[in-house]
């Protein structure tokens, strides 16, 4: 835990940094709320690392039950890898359409191996919600290429 | 009183009812399945009550909260599984009466001290929050502001184990509220020249996000290959229990509601030290102290009583202040913005039906789950049967749904899925998610109310010199440091031993 937190005070610290520079063009009534908080970002960065290199095994007891908790990280990397290219195609194909396929393949990269369970969640969950959003509360779902169909 | 004949006209009537009925049963589902929380059920949610009246989508949201921390108890009592955090203290005899053949009882007993503890409260609530907020209709700008500092402070208790990373998930918040035009002149920050980001982040998605896709993400982590169905006892013995049983926990229940009620209260506490504290305060009362532990009803119905109560208790301050206490509370706020809701003392003023509808509906809410509790016992082991990791890619199709859902824009599925990502490595990495919540809700108040204020009295001394403004930024002070206090008599206990 301790290399986590160094890296995460960096990354935040620079995030920080970020903000600040974007905000030095800005009025000064503007500008005043996120300087504050900026510095007052990169001082609770370092007293993180700080506070780590004092006492390191702060954190060791939850860091061990997370690690022992780890599970597969690929399923998560491939699941937010499936979902940017869902969403990027959605626009096109729309939700009726992209849906089932999506969770027929998101489910089968994380090894469910029952394909009647999977084709009964799939097709049941897409068609749920669109009967529960699109024609019981009236909220719009994307359509996508079904648009002139479907309404 | 006026508001009160109309609030019972409203819940009776069909659609509120069958509201609650459906958010009571949905938040048992949700509650009960390890790895599926309270706070996750009601983001969820949210995106369906776009459409209901402003009433019945925040009375669905509540009854979800309320039953989901019941829900808590099933897993507890039946996995030795907490469903959600608050349900930890019920593991200890909960689960000791499951090997004893005894769950039936166990969750007998839970139904009712939840019902109870949850109806104490939500009775508190509807008696104190008035007065409250009658009171605090005399604020202005300085009193805004230091109570909006108030509720930021308490990020500093949200760190867990470290509360440096409580505090700067709290600043990053309120960088990120930053985002959009400046409260007082319109001033576009951070936006790159993006018509998107004018506003700012919409609430509802970084909500769904931190809460929700971050949770579906987790979920599918755990996923175990071949593994679909997962093994739990099945409810054994007698479920309702006996007058004279309930007879002699009623003293538990009441005290252990009122030590809930005022818990919840008091922000950046939360459910699960409600239970243990009235887990311990049952045992230093009982006549059999050493039955604790090993299968005692009574330490089935302290901590259930306890937080449940908490629910009642956390919707003061919320509903008064505008302060969200908890992690749940804060999404609850993002429900009634969505409805043009302000939580705060207008609230009462300007929609008086809808608050007083909520009390009421808490109490049959808390009788509902009572009922279902008691009579539905026997298949409870059936819905533990479900692996709650199935419902990982589930929740990120409805995170999807629900983010679009709010102003049909696909920009606002990217936010979902940025902040469903932020919220999966911070919680991998031990930084708290909530004290983002926090900060996006209350940097702008503050941020408002502070320039607002300096542009009536010049400098900060007006602020402090004003005697509310003045005890909300000593309890602000209070609060923030004493985890820090905390920390370091830990620390020197541990060097010292």
């Amino acid at each position: 835990m301790l290399r986590v937190n160094y890296i995460f005070a960096i990354t935040m610290s620079l995030l920080a940094l970020f903000f600040y520079v974007l905000s030095l063009s800005y009025t000064e009534d503007a500008a005043q709320w996120p300087q504050f908080f900026v510095v007052i970002l990169v001082l609770l960065c370092i007293a993180l690392i700080v506070d780590s290199h004092k006492n390191p095994n702060r954190e060791k007891s939850e860091a061990s039950e997370s690690n022992q908790d780890m599970g597969k990280t690929s399923y998560v990397v491939y699941t937010i890898v499936g979902s940017i290219l869902y969403l990027i195609i959605l626009e096109f194909f729309g939700f009726l359409l992209l849906t089932p396929i999506f969770l027929i393949v998101l489910f089968k990269l994380i090894g469910y191996k029952s394909n009647k369970l999977i084709l009964f969640i799939a097709f049941g969950v897409t068609i749920s919600v669109i009967l529960i959003f699109q024609y019981m509360l009236n909220i719009p779902i994307p359509q996508g290429i079904l648009e002139e169909i479907f309404i | 009183m006026q508001m009160w004949f109309e609030a019972i006209v409203n819940v009776f009537s069909f659609s509120i009812l069958i509201t609650i009925l459906f958010g009571t049963i949905f938040g048992i589902l949700m509650g009960s399945l390890p790895g599926l929380s309270s706070t996750m059920a009601v983001a969820i949610i949210i995106p369906f009550t776009f459409s209901m009246e402003p009433a019945a989508g925040i009375i669905l949201l509540s009854s979800i909260y309320c039953a989901s921390v019941f829900g808590g108890s099933i897993s507890a009592i039946l996995l030795n599984t907490p469903g959600t955090p608050a349900g930890a203290a019920t593991v200890i005899d909960g689960y000791e009466l499951t090997k004893q053949g005894k769950s039936g009882k166990a969750l007998g007993i839970s139904a009712v001290a939840s019902g109870l503890g949850g109806v104490i409260s939500a009775i508190i609530l509807s008696f104190t929050a008035p007065i409250l907020a009658e009171q605090a209709l005399r604020f202005g700008a300085p009193e805004y502001f230091a109570l909006a500092i108030f509720g930021i402070s308490v990020v500093s208790s949200l760190g867990g184990i470290n509360p440096i990373k409580g505090l700067i998930a709290g600043t990053f918040g309120i960088l990120i509220a930053t985002v959009g035009m400046d409260p007082i002149d319109g001033y576009p920050r951070f936006t790159f020249g993006s018509p998107f980001l004018a506003t700012g982040f919409s609430l509802i998605p970084v909500l769904i996000g931190l809460f929700s896709a971050s949770q579906a993400f987790h979920l599918i982590k755990k996923s175990e290959k071949g593994k679909e169905t997962k093994d739990s006892e099945d409810v054994k013995g007698q479920v309702l229990p006996s007058i004279k049983e309930v007879t002699k926990i009623l003293p538990n229940i009441f005290r252990s509601s009122i030590i809930g009620t005022f818990i919840g209260i008091i922000p950046g506490i939360g459910g699960d030290p409600a239970a243990f504290i009235s887990y311990n305060e049952a045992k230093r009362w009982s006549k059999h102290p050493e039955r604790f532990g090993k299968g005692e009803l009574g330490g089935v119905a302290a901590p259930e009583a306890a937080n449940n109560a908490v629910t009642g208790g956390a919707l003061i301050p919320l509903l008064t202040l505008g302060i969200p206490g908890n992690t749940v509370t804060a999404i609850l706020i993002g429900g009634l913005l969505i409805h043009g809701l302000r939580p705060g003392p207008m609230l009462f003023q300007e929609h008086g039906d809808v608050v007083y509808s909520l009390f009421f509906s808490l109490i049959i809410t808390n009788l509902l789950f009572l009922i279902i509790g008691v009579s539905c016992a026997k298949y409870f082991s059936t819905i533990l049967k479900v692996p709650a990791q199935i419902m990982g890619p589930i929740i990120l199709i409805l995170s999807i749904v629900g983010s679009f859902a709010i102003h049909n824009d696909y920009f606002d599925i990217w936010v979902m899925l940025a902040f469903g990502i932020i919220g999966y490595i911070f919680k991998l990495i031990n930084v708290p998610v909530t004290p983002i919540v926090l900060a996006i809700i209350l940097a702008p108040i503050a941020e408002q109310s502070l320039r607002q204020s300096l542009l009536q009295g010049d400098n900060f001394a007006y602020i402090i010199t004003r005697p509310i403004a003045f005890v909300f930024l000593l309890l602000a002070v209070i609060t923030f440091f004493t985890p820090f206090v905390r920390d370091y008599l830990r620390n020197r206990k541990i060097k010292s031993s």
